[in-house]
């Protein structure tokens, strides 16, 4: 473990590893309501967050604020056009994203300059990890973390059946907000390290690769965890040694597992297909 | 005392009026069936009862209780006329099931070992004891229906609400359903309200039935509702269950 020797590596898999936990942890409620999009839609609103910072000139210790707000922001408006119109979840989705990254685009134009900054909100850059984002990001997951142990029950609840949550009593709304709220909280805080276009990824992989092969909700909800943290820790593993690009090593991971879990069921399947056939036969 | 009490409710979607000037009570232990054609507001005043829809005009109560003051639910197991489950919902029978009891728990606690109970005990009613470790998505739809069932079952409920709970249910399963709910009434005095088109099969089973089509038709005893007139008049044409009663 030559790698543990640097402070930097240090700091970048603690944030790795607490970011490959978190996203799928509430990737899981995403997905199974059919808003994989969500955490993409936050992130490209909080992009913006990035550009006006850049645009105002505020210090760059005062960013990771500015994005968490805009994102806060971004997804409760996101939940107000939910519950108020009738958009489909895509539609809805596809609208808010675009108009953060014209927002975005916009701002940085205004900036002129400073594209150094951006990369690394748009690609991420886990490796320069200061240990003022380590304590954002700690701070966040210690929230996020306290909140799924509390509401674990009726988020599955809810994303159950929605109707019969509330017919038994549950403030299904208010659990909503909490929960993007969440989400927003976790994007904002992942931008830095895995990046804009792979955060979505992060939350939504490990859970689409454990649905391929869990039985029960828990079964799939605990593997994406384990997934989560294991493709950070091999994918940053990867990047250390061929100095490949972070997020992108962490994603294709991740991508990895979910090929590999549908390659063998497809191969489970068809033994115990043939397995069932001979036995007709005899 | 009434566990269900409508006053002089209207219920307009938009400008289109589903329901009209409804007066039904329902007391403490009946069994009550609720019959009308297709479009004719049943779905629609279940969800009134519900607090999920809010009258246009005048009043809902439970339990004496104005509908949206009302915050007892566990008392209350739905069986929705579509589930909304997605299709590819990952989660197990006895998961499923096991929200039901989530209201009896509250907020932020979680389920212990009597709960548990409940939850195989509703299981067991709907004779799916056996599959409660398998996938729902692995289940038939008849079998999923009875998990819904189970699911209501599971919070203990006073009163039982059931839109269209007997389709996709097989023959010999209905008429166990049927003694099931009989017995859940008679024995622990569960009240029973329950959406159906089975006209022909409930009379014997009910001890009202209230007719809806737009307006509250009639309502009574099973012997003086399903008469060949009233259901050539509730349903306009012949119904099929007209030519077995007499
Ligand atoms: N979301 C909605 N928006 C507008 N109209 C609706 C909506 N849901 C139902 N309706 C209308 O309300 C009327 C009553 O619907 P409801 O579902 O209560 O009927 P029902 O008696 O349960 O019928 P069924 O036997 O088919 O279940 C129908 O005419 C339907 O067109
Ligand atoms: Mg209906």
């Amino acid at each position: 473990m030559a790698m543990l020797q640097y402070d930097f590596m240090v700091r970048a898999l603690i944030a790795g590893l607490v970011i490959g936990m978190l996203c799928p942890a509430l990737g899981m409620f995403l997905v199974i309501r059919r808003y994989s999009f969500m955490a993409d839609t936050i992130a490209h609103i909080s992009l913006a967050g990035v550009a006006i910072g850049l645009w105002m000139g505020v210090a760059s210790s005062v960013t990771p604020l500015l994005i968490l707000v805009v994102a806060v922001l971004g997804a409760l408006t996101v939940d107000h056009l939910r519950t108020r119109t009738s958009l489909s979840a895509d539609a809805l989705l596809a609208l808010m994203m675009s108009g953060g990254l014209a927002l975005a685009i916009i701002f940085f134009g205004l900036a002129k300059g400073g594209a150094l900054d951006i990369t690394s909100y748009l690609f991420g850059s886990l490796m320069t990890v200061n240990s003022g984002d380590l304590k954002l990001i700690l701070i966040v997951a210690g929230i996020v973390l306290l909140f799924l142990v509390l509401l674990y029950k009726e988020l599955y609840f809810i994303c159950s059946d929605e109707e019969s949550a509330r017919v038994s009593g549950l403030p299904v709304d208010r659990l909503n907000r909490i929960f993007i709220f969440l989400v927003a909280l976790t994007v904002a805080v992942s931008l830095r390290v895995v990046g804009t276009l792979l955060v979505g990824a992060l939350m939504v992989i490990p859970v689409l690769a454990s649905l391929i092969i869990g039985r029960s909700f828990k079964q799939v909800f605990y593997l994406s965890l384990v997934l989560g943290v294991i493709a950070t820790l091999l994918g940053l593993t990867a990047s250390y040694q061929f100095g490949l690009a972070a997020g992108g090593c962490v994603v294709l991971t991740a991508l990895f597992f979910f090929a590999l879990f549908y390659a063998l069921k497809q191969l489970l399947t068809y033994f115990k297909r043939h397995n069932a056939l001979q036995k007709d036969k005899q | 005392m009434n566990v269900v009490e409508l006053r002089d409710m209207y219920f307009a979607y938009n400008d289109k009026v589903i329901l009209e000037n409804i007066n039904l009570s329902v007391e403490r232990g009946e069994f009550m069936a609720l019959i009308g054609p297709n479009g004719s507001g049943k779905s629609t005043l279940v969800k009134l009862v519900l607090g999920l829809l809010q009258p246009t005009q005048g009043q809902v109560l439970l339990y004496g209780a104005s509908v949206n003051k009302f915050n007892e639910w566990y008392r209350v197991g739905y069986v929705p006329q579509k589930a909304a489950l997605t299709s590819k919902f990952p989660a197990t029978v006895k998961e499923v099931v096991a929200t039901g009891r989530f209201g009896r728990v509250g907020l932020g606690h979680r389920l212990r070992q009597d709960d548990w109970k409940s939850i195989e005990e509703a299981l067991e009613m709907v004779g799916l004891i056996s599959l409660q470790h398998c996938p729902l998505v692995e289940l038939s739809g008849g079998q999923q229906q009875r998990a819904f069932i189970a699911r209501a079952l599971a919070s203990s409920p006073d009163i039982l609400i059931l839109d269209e709970p007997q389709v996709g249910l097989d023959d010999r399963y209905v008429y166990d359903f049927y003694r099931l709910l009989q017995q859940l009434n008679k024995e622990q005095n569960i009240t029973i309200i329950m959406v159906s088109h089975d006209v022909g099969a409930i009379g014997s089973w009910v001890d009202r039935i209230a007719c809806l089509n737009r307006k509250l038709v009639c309502q009574g005893s099973p012997h003086d509702i399903l008469t060949p007139y009233n259901l050539n008049h509730i349903y306009g044409t012949d119904h099929p269950a007209v030519a077995g009663l007499h």
